[in-house]
């Protein structure tokens, strides 16, 4: 540290006036579905060709989920939460695990999922400053497009799902820092 | 007054003109903005602590309905185990009455939790209030800052415009016009006081000579010749 940073304050990288999505980090609460959640931690995935996005596990006090924000032309939004892999369907695990490929379609809550997308990328715990962890993800929508399902693959046995929908900006207000 | 009063007076007043002069009302306006901006974010930051703590005593909570619960089935499946003579009753009846203690341990921290969640929510609407207030007057400033600064330039341009066309600016294009007719008017004028002494400084001989030049002489010749010529006609 220099002389002359002694004098400088430390200004925020947010405007106080206009808190944004993009602005969150751990320890920031927001309002969402009519309930105040903090942000617990912070985690990075980085898809290829210099495309990044980040994720934030989120608290209410009843309940954890998880907050992801894709910025590309636009922010995309969703808001998933944590489900076993066997709620998909009694099949859908047997194939991951034989087959090692995710099924074209898989019904959750009476709800048909089509396949989208695969995306290998690789994932980074921000908080704990882990390495990066290689993993693949495949991303299932519904008809309408607003309800996701997600599928990753960490080891060759070991699976993770989430379920959540995709919300809109406007749907996070009263963004505070910390 | 001494003549040191007077002194110090004009030093006084000197100072104060020259401070007025570096009092820039925009400049002042802008770090009275950034200031309440900090005064607003410190706001923010507590509010978000307070939050933030209600939602740790609200899953403090959470989790303690959830352990009363489960302590009140232990001591159920205790007592259910010694009336099928799994355990004895008396055994039974001490682990469910330490199970049911912790239960009331844990209904307790619920009912805290739940005057935490209370307290902080009461903290939470007050300094919400302040911090609406906070953001409210910050954008109204912002806004008469803009509206100051568009009139800021609005009145400098006029004043420039009006100083050209007034003519007291000396360095404006107008100035320039008006000067530059000023040195031409000049110019004709002492064009024409040249022409003037050159008249009048013409001596006799100069007459003469001009009389008697080379063209007039022509002239009279041929004056002479064409008074010959007709006399022959004749």
């Amino acid at each position: 540290m220099g002389f002359t940073d002694f004098f400088k304050r430390k200004q925020p990288k947010y405007d106080s006036t206009n808190i944004r999505v993009t602005d969150l980090d751990v320890g920031f609460v927001f309002e969402y579905d009519l309930s105040s959640w903090e942000v617990q931690a912070s985690y990075e995935y980085d898809w290829g060709d210099n495309y990044f996005s980040k994720e934030y596990k989120i608290n209410n006090g009843s309940k954890t989920l998880f907050l992801s924000i894709e910025e590309d032309d636009e922010i995309s939004l969703s808001v998933c939460d944590k489900i076993k892999v066997r709620e998909l369907g009694d099949n859908v695990l047997t194939d991951l695990m034989n087959l090692q490929k995710p099924p074209k379609t898989l019904i959750y809550k009476d709800k048909k999922y089509l396949l989208d997308q695969e995306s290998p990328g690789y994932f980074n715990d921000k908080t704990r400053g882990e390495d990066w962890v290689e993993f693949i993800s495949w991303d299932f929508v519904d008809e309408s497009g607003e309800f996701i399902v997600t599928i990753e693959q960490w080891e060759e046995k070991e699976f993770e799902a989430s379920a959540g929908k995709a919300i809109k900006e406007f749907e996070i207000s009263n963004i505070l820092p910390k | 007054m001494g003549i040191f009063s007077r002194l110090f007076n004009v030093g006084k007043s000197e100072a104060h003109a020259a401070i007025d002069k570096l009092e820039d009302p925009i400049k002042m306006t802008e770090q009275g903005i950034r200031d309440l901006k900090n005064d607003l974010d410190k706001s923010l930051q507590a509010l978000a602590e307070v939050k933030a703590m209600a939602i740790r005593s609200k899953r403090e909570l959470n989790e303690q309905k959830s352990v009363a619960k489960n302590y009140e089935q232990k001591a159920m499946l205790l007592l259910q185990k010694a009336e099928k003579g799994e355990i004895e009753m008396s055994e039974a009846e001490r682990l469910a009455t330490e199970a049911l203690a912790k239960k009331e341990d844990a209904i307790s921290t619920v009912a805290r939790s739940q005057e935490e969640v209370v307290k902080f929510d009461g903290n939470i609407s007050q300094l919400d209030s302040n911090v609406k207030k906070l953001k409210s007057t910050i954008t109204r400033y912002e806004n008469e800052l803009k509206t100051l600064k568009a009139r800021a330039r609005v009145s400098q341009a006029t004043q420039k415009i009006n100083k050209q066309l007034s003519g007291i600016d000396s360095s404006g294009t107008v100035g320039m016009l008006e000067k530059m007719k000023d040195k031409v008017a000049q110019q004709e004028a002492m064009a024409e006081a040249y022409g003037d002494i050159a008249f009048e400084n013409r001596s006799l001989d100069d007459e003469i000579d001009s009389t008697l030049n080379e063209t007039n002489v022509k002239a009279s010749n041929s004056l002479e010749e064409l008074k010959a010529k007709m006399k022959n006609k004749e």
